[in-house]
């Protein structure tokens, strides 16, 4: 595989080419970027669904479909999501690398010409975008909007965040707020789209087994006729600490608590400490040899699941755990105990090689999956970072016990939130 | 070993049958820094019933799955860290009728080859820690009966099938799991876990040579051919039940309809009868097809919206479902979508673009190293080798898959699971 080549394509946009042979499909993404904020964040979440519903020559799903079908199946889905403070929305897609097409008839072109399509001529009606599709996606929007409460594991995730991130906006949705998704209307939506077309910094991606000229073309051909004016600034986003601890509990039909904590650690990925975090981290709870899954789950036998995560643009470390109600407290109360130890380097040498390990293991394996490596290059490209996954592991095997514990040292607890059964539960439990 | 090329895919299969029975299947990818390798016994959530030298034996629902949970206490510790150490990642999971045990890592391959290989094989069990991992199961079947996508497809299940052991939940109950014992985890594992009635997949930038030697050395001697199941008399394809709803904490209804087919034999007919389902899925209401454009147009179903075929020994079906408001209007524009396919016939475009796609997503798919083992093993216990697709797509035609359809979509075939949002008051 060779080394990614980053071109400024257009004036903020950002074409980043990986060439190898490796995978039987071409992997490709586009993406705008725009602040995080709570006004736009709705309307940034809609309009790639709106956009996929269909293109000037392919107006409706069906014969969007029916295009995506004759190019052996090649798969098209709208993305949105937030790095720190940026909201990220656009397509990633996916096709039968041309080394393995049937007929020898190369996809690249095509597939480039319909990513433009979708994101520059979409079907419109009077010169705006169909409002048929802008309700119906509104809609869809609402409804997805609303399901979150399904899962509640992430559910409780998403509370937990915006009651610790009350006054940054990192605490907002990345669908956005129901309120914002009621206002979309065709109007308001067309013309949040003609600004961000022309405003928005624009991260355009391939990987696959074409060459980066021939990418370049293509891409440049798909995206002829981008209006490009006054490209906006990202905002930098916000590494605060804590100054008091904060409880929330909510109470919902479940049969089963969840716990979820929320740590601010000062770090993030652009930090020279940044390897060291991923140790501490490694070692605290985010892998099956850690402190939390073989104290609090396995010993303990106190939870079905727990472990922490890193947010590695904003600097935080979450924790998640699943436990009958009444054994909440325990549980917390042992997560804390367990951050302790590695706070005091109260860990073994065979405990920091296995976190060191799984994170090796972890970013090499990013090199072999096309969806992690744009992932990867993704966040590298925001963050202004150019070395590859397996440079990165190289820097996690340099990390030694004290950089563990000087990094783990600054962590603090900002939010506890806990979902608990509903009060008819809590009564039946009590009697 | 014997090596079998697939130009189409750009893959090459390096197989062989050691002496102790274990199957060993190897796929090399070179400038790959993971390697994958996957055993797997031919034992599932659904195998309640089989045969051992005393005869037939019934085991309580939910033995597959504890079983691999426990499989990882070894005397030596838990086997989950021992793999760690090594950098790699391991995992297990219990289908209905296939437990895969498995690990990737980018380093020290061949020990943790090793490991696989004899944690798998070496069975550990006392009193104490099997009660212990019955208050961990407990947990994980309290959770996953709070998720409203687990109990939409086990209602389903329960409505389509009168008694296939596949409508009894993988993980057992809480009743059932408090009957399992120590001896019965013995029994089990001695009846399944023998490499006879195992297969070994390995990919990665690896030698298959050395993946087969180190199954030889680790594994037991002795050759037991695959262990006899018994799955009760085959069914009709009449469902048990029209239809199950069950109210939840959810925001919007989510609903399942089943269609019940006639199961698959064994060897390649059942690839070919899979690939020709999945066709037959798509050109009814897959995301080209007209019905979908219908439905989604008028809202009736959103992005969640989905159709699939799934096999099993001795079962069959076809299911779509998803979020919507108006389940039943949904489920009458399917069944009315079969009966214009009937009487007009499949638009042989359609067709031709539906195998077009299933073609390419099939070769997209073999990107996922678990994706390829998971297949391979699969097609070896049915029979088969997966890779033949590529070539088996090229004698679908469409009279087949309109035949298909035409038998397969009518309302005597249905069952529908419905998981709706609670009542407001109720309790």
């Amino acid at each position: 595989m060779q080394s990614p080549i980053r071109i400024e394509l257009m004036p903020g946009v950002f074409l980043t080419t990986v060439q190898t042979r490796k995978f039987k499909s071409s992997y490709w993404s586009i993406r705008l970027l725009t602040p995080l904020s709570e006004e736009t964040a709705a309307m940034n979440a809609v309009l790639p669904r709106v956009l996929r519903r269909g293109t000037a020559s392919c107006p409706d799903q069906e014969q969007l479909a029916a295009a995506l079908d004759e190019m052996y199946g090649g798969a098209v889905e709208p993305l949105v999501g937030k790095r720190g403070e940026v909201h990220c929305f656009g397509f990633v897609a996916s096709f039968l690398d041309d080394a393995l097409v049937p007929d020898e008839t190369p996809l690249l072109d095509d597939a480039a010409n319909l990513l433009g399509d979708l994101l520059l001529r979409p079907a419109t009606h009077n010169g705006r975008l169909k409002s048929d599709y802008v309700d119906s996606e509104r809609e869809n929007l609402i409804s997805e909007i609303k399901s979150q409460i399904n899962d509640k594991r992430t559910y409780a995730q998403i509370l937990m965040t915006e009651a610790m991130c009350d006054q940054e906006s990192f605490r907002l949705n990345r669908l956005g707020n129901l309120e914002q998704a009621q206002k979309i209307n065709v109007g308001r939506l067309n013309s949040h789209y003609q600004e961000v077309l022309s405003t928005a910094r624009i991260e355009v991606y391939y990987c696959g087994s074409a060459g980066s000229e021939q990418v370049e073309q293509a891409w440049r051909e798909a995206l002829m006729g981008l209006p490009r004016y006054q490209v906006q600034p990202l905002p930098e986003t916000t590494l605060c600490m804590p100054t008091e601890v904060r409880h929330v509990t909510e109470h919902l039909d479940v049969t089963q608590g969840k716990l979820v904590m929320g740590f601010r650690t000062g770090t993030d990925l652009t930090s020279s400490h940044y390897p060291a975090l991923m140790v501490a981290n490694a070692i605290f709870g985010g892998t099956s040899n850690s402190k939390l899954f073989l104290n609090v789950r396995e010993r303990l036998s106190l939870c079905y699941y727990v472990n922490s995560s890193l947010d590695k643009f904003k600097g935080l470390m979450v924790v998640q755990a699943g436990a009958e109600f009444d054994q909440m407290e325990q549980v917390r109360g042992e997560i804390m105990a367990q951050l302790e130890l590695v706070k005091n380097g109260a860990f073994t040498e065979e405990e920091l090689q296995a976190a060191k390990s799984a994170l090796v293991r972890t970013y090499r394996g990013e090199l072999d999956v096309p969806s992690q490596l744009e992932d990867f290059w993704f966040g590298q490209n925001l963050a202004g970072l150019q070395f590859a996954p397996d440079v990165l592991a190289a820097l996690v095997e340099d990390v030694d016990a004290q950089q563990v514990v000087e990094v783990a040292d600054a962590i603090q607890l900002d939010t506890v939130y806990y979902l608990m059964g509903s009060e008819l539960e809590r009564r039946k439990q009590s009697e | 070993m014997n090596r079998r090329q697939f130009p189409r895919l750009g893959e090459t299969c390096f197989e062989a049958e050691l002496d102790n029975g274990l199957h060993i299947c190897v796929v090399p990818r070179s400038g790959y820094l993971k390697s994958y390798a996957f055993f797997a016994t031919s034992y599932g959530g659904m195998n309640l019933r089989f045969r051992t030298e005393e005869g037939w034996q019934d085991s309580p629902a939910g033995v597959a799955h504890f079983l691999e949970h426990k499989l990882f206490e070894t005397k030596e510790g838990n086997a989950l860290q021992m793999f760690s150490v090594n950098g790699a990642s391991p995992n297990a999971f219990t289908g209905a009728d296939l437990t895969g045990y498995y690990f990737e890592c980018t380093d020290k391959f061949e020990e943790n080859l090793r490991l696989l290989l004899s944690f798998v094989s070496e069975p550990y069990f006392t009193p104490e820690s099997v009660e212990k991992e019955q208050g961990i199961i407990e947990q994980e079947i309290q959770m996953i009966e709070d998720n409203p996508d687990w109990c939409l497809y086990q209602n389903l299940l329960r409505a389509l099938y009168q008694q296939h052991p596949i409508r009894i939940p993988l993980a057992g109950s809480k009743a059932s799991i408090a009957e399992i014992t120590v001896d019965a985890l013995y029994q089990c594992h001695q009846a399944f876990y023998h490499p006879g009635n195992m297969i070994l997949c390995v990919v990665g930038d690896v030698d298959p040579e050395q993946v087969a030697a180190i199954a030889q050395e680790v594994l037991p001697t002795g050759h037991r051919g695959r262990t006899e199941k018994d799955l009760g008399k085959p069914e009709s394809t009449i469902p048990a039940k029209k239809r199950i709803v069950q109210q939840m904490e959810v925001s919007s209804p989510n609903f399942l309809l089943g269609m019940k087919a006639t199961p698959h034999p064994e060897g390649e007919e059942n690839l070919r009868l899979q690939l020709l389902g999945d066709l037959a899925g798509e050109v009814l209401a897959g995301d080209s097809s007209p019905l979908y454009a219908k439905l989604y147009s008028t809202g009736l179903i959103d992005k969640s919206f989905f159709v699939s075929y799934e096999s099993y020994p001795n079962a069959a079906f076809l299911v779509m479902g998803g979020e919507s408001k108006q389940v039943d209007a949904v489920v009458a524009a399917i069944l009315e979508e079969g009966e214009r396919i009937q009487k007009d016939g499949i638009d042989p475009g359609l067709f031709c673009r539906c195998k077009k796609a299933a073609y390419g997503s099939r070769v997209r798919a073999l990107n996922s190293m678990e994706h390829v083992c998971v297949r391979l093993v699969e097609g070896k216990m049915k029979g088969y080798h997966y890779y033949r697709f590529a070539d088996l797509y090229d004698q679908i035609t469409v009279e087949e898959v309109q035949y298909f359809l035409e038998h397969l979509i009518s309302p005597a075939h249905a069952a529908l699971s419905v998981v709706e949002p609670k009542e407001v008051g109720s309790a």
